[in-house]
């Protein structure tokens, strides 16, 4: 068989442009996020050190990370509004699902982004007219800031990863697929007003399960074919009578002719309205079981890419440094980066990379087989070249005798994700796989991961033997790379997880093509915006080098009052 | 008419951020204008004004932009499919706003930043593109707030509808809005930037008074034209809106005046209102020019009266906004009305007219401890700025 072309795979999905602009844009944003969630947090621990020591180096070099932060974040702010606007305009109906049902954690987002820009810029316009303790409050609530809106943003986010309510649809104790039996199912809550008009036996017949009741409704796993096909439909401004649904309403409903021109849009708002009810409205995205892990990984990208860079930045300054008391301020401020970051990559590996990857291989075993690329022909799968596959097991599963998902099966037998749709005698749903190519994302992301990790264990060696001031040039010389690696590994981590869970845009409930304006912009249109979000980047380096790096060359100690 | 939660939270943070966005557009032409000449005729005074002012353009931008963020947020939690018709749609005015606003941003940013660290010329040319981008910021929101009035340049094709962008940018609500905002933008700055450097002046006489006399001596005959012209400007406007009779008839009802039938509701004392404002910033600048006509031109009382004309200014801008807003209440399209709007092809006749009405908000995001929680951290939010308002502005080095 001849080998799989990755890349045509993943163009294959279409909107090609579109989606490259949103790759740019929102992929320059999520750069730009890892510090402002890394650096304030930094920043918070070196004032806690300078109360610990009344060294005030330390509160110097709290002022550089604030300083860090505050140019990085306008940038974000800029970037971010860019990306609210974007999905607005090329991806109109995402934001609109978004609004209606997952509306709250991006309203409550909104205060933690009028936390961050306040306090960032209070901290930093008002650096010397605060004392000490006011710049440590400040400076607790700008990391706390970033940090709870991040959560905010990734609690939708999770939510299209993994909607709540989601059964999956594998088992890794047998190693089989449940798509036969119409998995994956969502969990629904239909108003009694609309399932006493349905015909139970036929939507038994189509795997629709019954869970129970509830005051007001019945409580259903559907399959999500079903599901994706009805949001289609509500889009498309499908009226009962033009449905899938007409198959499943009972023949007293079917004939009632002001029945038949109720608007699909209008059942699935009820019936989606009555699901988050169910949940509880405020709480139904964090219960996402992606939301947890997601939080945890994100933070920890932050951190850790946040650690590399400062440690690159104070790192490098020693290599010429001259004059010896900041030299001194220097040593202090690159074994504190050090040791930060070799605590915060093996958090990131451990704990919350681990408990990211868990939730995948049972939520999103689709996702988790592409990971993995397992048997599939003509294909360099890294999990069969390093042969990790007992490892993947224990770390997703727990168990050796667990089975891992087979993107090769997959290939042959994915298509069962349509069935159901043909024998309702309707369009299927997309049968395009995840797409090969996060195997070497995801694995780019872990590789990265590891040599970073073993990069800060060698420097923090040296620094536990006293001997940071005579670390070999050749590991300093690294420095750059490992910082570049960083932000590498962490947008390899973020493809990994947005691509591995194409088609969906909200996984098992609207595909990419439900989710893109009627409005496409031509491709010079969206080349140019990709350009200029580019530019915005390129900007923020040069900012960054002009502002914060070519001052510090006079080798200058900053005033702090105190 | 009916209290609902879902307008008064759009229109507090629309309040807000348009109040501050008027700031921004008229700082970000005068700052590179102050500097410029400054730096042409060796006037220092007039360099260090431009710099000060930069300070509170940086904080009033990041104002700006958290409640224009908010404004976003709460209009597609509470009108999804209202935001979904208008993001389809007016997709190229948009564009067009977003890049002119990240092209602003950045301007602000290096500009700022750049302070004596640039060369002059390419520090003007970055306040240049500042201005620039500053004046072309309105010119793509304003468009579709134009398409709000009326959707001139809306057709449908077979996979939805789509803008004629030409046709839109010639509907008649739209450069009499375009440019009373402009004009508007600049006067209400440069009162407010006289009122800004009184209140500087009140407080410190001595250290202050060289400031207040020159913001006196440059801004206040730009301002009193820039008032002059906005008269005609916006009644331009007003007379533009015939065109969208609902909207127009809600305004003029309580002086008797409505086109073709009768009004919904009565928003005229918004319109009073407005002008009331307008009349007590000519009041203030006559007292200004009365005082200089007696040679008293630094005096508390006219101080006094520069605070009075700056609070008007950015009172008429807000009364003005409002008014523009409620008139066309509760509808989002102004001159569609619900049979109108379901004539449309379908589905996008379905979404306008189930969408097209304020009142049909999303329940979800109205819900009880949801407004609680709204009211209690916005609370929370307005403290915070003040706090952030008397840090920046306010507070003294403790140096």
């Amino acid at each position: 068989m001849s080998g799989i072309n990755v890349w045509q795979q993943l163009v294959d999905y279409g909107s090609w442009s579109t989606r490259g602009m949103s790759i740019v844009g929102i992929g320059i944003h999520w750069g730009i996020l890892q510090y402002v969630l890394g650096l304030p947090f930094m920043a918070f621990i070196a004032e806690l050190i300078y109360f610990k020591t009344k060294d005030p180096d330390w509160m110097r070099i709290a002022k550089v990370l604030v300083k860090g932060t505050a140019l990085v974040f306008a940038v974000g702010a800029a970037t971010g509004t860019l990306v609210e606007f974007g999905l607005i305009t090329v991806w109109p109906r995402v934001l609109t699902a978004v609004g209606k049902w997952l509306y709250f954690p991006m309203y409550a987002e909104v205060f933690a982004f009028i936390m961050e820009v306040l306090v960032i810029y209070m901290l930093w316009y008002g650096w010397d007219k605060l004392s000490p303790k006011a710049r440590l409050v400040l400076t607790f609530f700008a990391f706390v800031g970033p940090w709870y809106s991040g959560a905010m943003i990734v609690a939708a986010n999770a939510y299209m990863q993994i909607p709540t309510g989601l059964i999956p649809d594998y088992n890794a104790t047998t190693g089989q697929w449940l798509y036969a039996e119409g998995y994956p199912k969502l969990t629904l809550v239909i108003p009694n007003s609309i399932a006493s008009l349905l015909n139970v036996t036929t939507l038994q017949s189509l795997h629709v399960q019954i869970m129970g009741t509830t005051s007001d409704g019945v409580i259903a796993a559907v399959p999500v074919t079903i599901v994706d096909r009805l949001v289609y439909e509500s889009f498309a401004g499908y009226t009962l009578n033009q449905s899938i649904l007409k198959l499943v309403l009972k023949p007293s409903a079917l004939n009632d002719p002001g029945l038949a021109a109720v608007p699909v849009l209008n059942v699935v708002n009820s019936i989606m309205d009555s699901t988050v009810r169910y949940y509880n409205i405020y709480l139904y995205l964090f219960e996402s079981p992606d939301f947890a892990p997601s939080v945890m990984h994100s933070i920890g990208a932050g951190l850790t890419v946040s650690g590399f860079t400062a440690m690159a930045g104070f790192g490098t300054r020693l290599l010429s440094v001259k004059d010896k008391r900041y030299k001194e301020y220097l040593l202090k401020a690159f074994k504190f980066s050090v040791v930060f970051s070799l605590i915060v990559i093996i958090y990131q590996g451990l704990i919350a990379g681990h408990e990211m990857g868990v939730a995948v291989a049972h939520y999103q075993p689709e996702k988790f087989a592409a990971f993995e690329g397992l048997g599939v022909p003509g294909f360099t799968s890294i999990a069969e070249l390093l042969h990790t596959g007992p490892i993947e097991k224990l770390l997703a599963y727990g168990t050796l005798s667990a089975h891992l998902p087979n993107y090769g099966y997959l290939m042959t037998h994915y298509s069962g994700w349509g069935n159901l749709s043909p024998t309702l005698g309707v369009p299927g749903t997309s049968t395009y796989l995840p797409p090969l190519i996060v195997d070497y994302a995801y694995y780019a992301m872990v590789v990265f991961g590891i040599a970073l990790g073993v990069y800060a264990l060698i420097l923090t060696g040296y620094i536990a033997f006293h001997r940071a001031d005579r670390i070999p040039r050749f590991w300093l010389y690294l420095l750059v790379p490992a910082a570049v690696l960083a932000q590498l590994s962490s947008y390899m981590g973020w493809a990994a997880r947005e691509m591995g869970r194409l088609p969906w845009v909200v996984y098992g409930m609207m595909t990419l093509s439900d989710t893109i304006t009627v409005n496409v912009p031509p491709a010079w249109g969206e080349a140019l915006f990709s350009v200029f979000y580019i530019v915005i980047g390129a900007a923020l380096v040069y900012a960054v080098y002009r502002f914060l790096w070519v001052p510090s060359k006079r080798e200058v100690l900053d005033e702090v009052t105190y | 008419m009916m209290f609902y939660s879902s307008i008064f939270w759009l229109a507090f943070n629309f309040g807000i951020h348009i109040v501050m966005v008027n700031l921004v557009i008229g700082l970000a032409v005068l700052i590179p204008l102050l500097n410029y000449l400054g730096m042409k005729h060796g006037d220092q005074l007039t360099v260090s004004m431009a710099r000060r002012l930069m300070k509170y353009y940086a904080a009033t931008y990041g104002i700006a932009g958290v409640f224009g963020t908010a404004f976003t947020v709460f209009l597609f939690s509470y009108y999804p499919f209202a935001t979904l018709v208008i993001g389809t749609v007016a997709i190229v005015p948009f564009a067009i706003a977003i890049a002119m606003v990240a092209l602003n941003f950045f301007s602000l940013i290096t500009y700022w930043y750049g302070w004596d660290r640039w060369s002059p010329r390419t520090h003007n040319f970055i306040g240049f593109l500042m201005a620039a981008s500053a004046l072309l910021i309105p010119f793509g929101f304003r468009g579709v707030f134009a398409f709000l009035n009326k959707p001139v340049g809306l057709y449908f094709t077979q996979s939805g509808p789509s803008l004629n962008v030409a046709e839109a940018y010639s509907n008649p609500t739209f450069w009499p809005l375009y440019l009373s905002s402009i004009v508007g933008a600049l006067t209400a700055t440069m009162i407010a930037i006289m009122a800004g450097f009184a209140i500087a002046y009140l407080k410190h006489p001595d250290n202050e008074k060289a400031y207040f006399e020159a913001a006196l001596r440059k801004f206040f005959i730009p301002s009193l034209v820039g008032l002059l012209l906005m008269v005609p400007l916006m009644f331009a406007y007003l007379m533009s809106l015939t065109g969208v009779p609902y909207k127009f008839n809600n305004i003029m009802v309580g002086f008797g005046v409505t086109i073709g039938g009768d009004a919904a509701y009565n928003f005229t004392w918004i319109f009073v209102l407005h002008l009331a404002l307008v009349a007590l910033q000519f009041i203030a600048l006559v007292y200004i020019a009365y005082a200089a006509f007696r040679g008293n031109l630094l005096s508390r009382h006219v101080a006094f009266w520069s605070v009075i004309g700056g609070a008007a200014a950015l009172g008429t801008i807000e009364a003005g906004e409002m008014l523009n807003a409620f008139s066309q209440f509760p509808r989002f399209i102004a001159s569609l009305n619900a049979t109108q709007a379901a004539s449309l092809p379908k589905p996008w006749g379905t979404f306008i007219a189930a969408y097209n009405n304020l009142t049909n908000y999303n329940t979800l995001a109205a819900a009880s401890f949801g407004q609680f929680f709204t009211s209690f951290m916005m609370a929370i939010m307005i403290v915070v700025i003040i706090v952030f308002i008397y840090v920046v502005f306010f507070k003294g080095s403790s140096k």
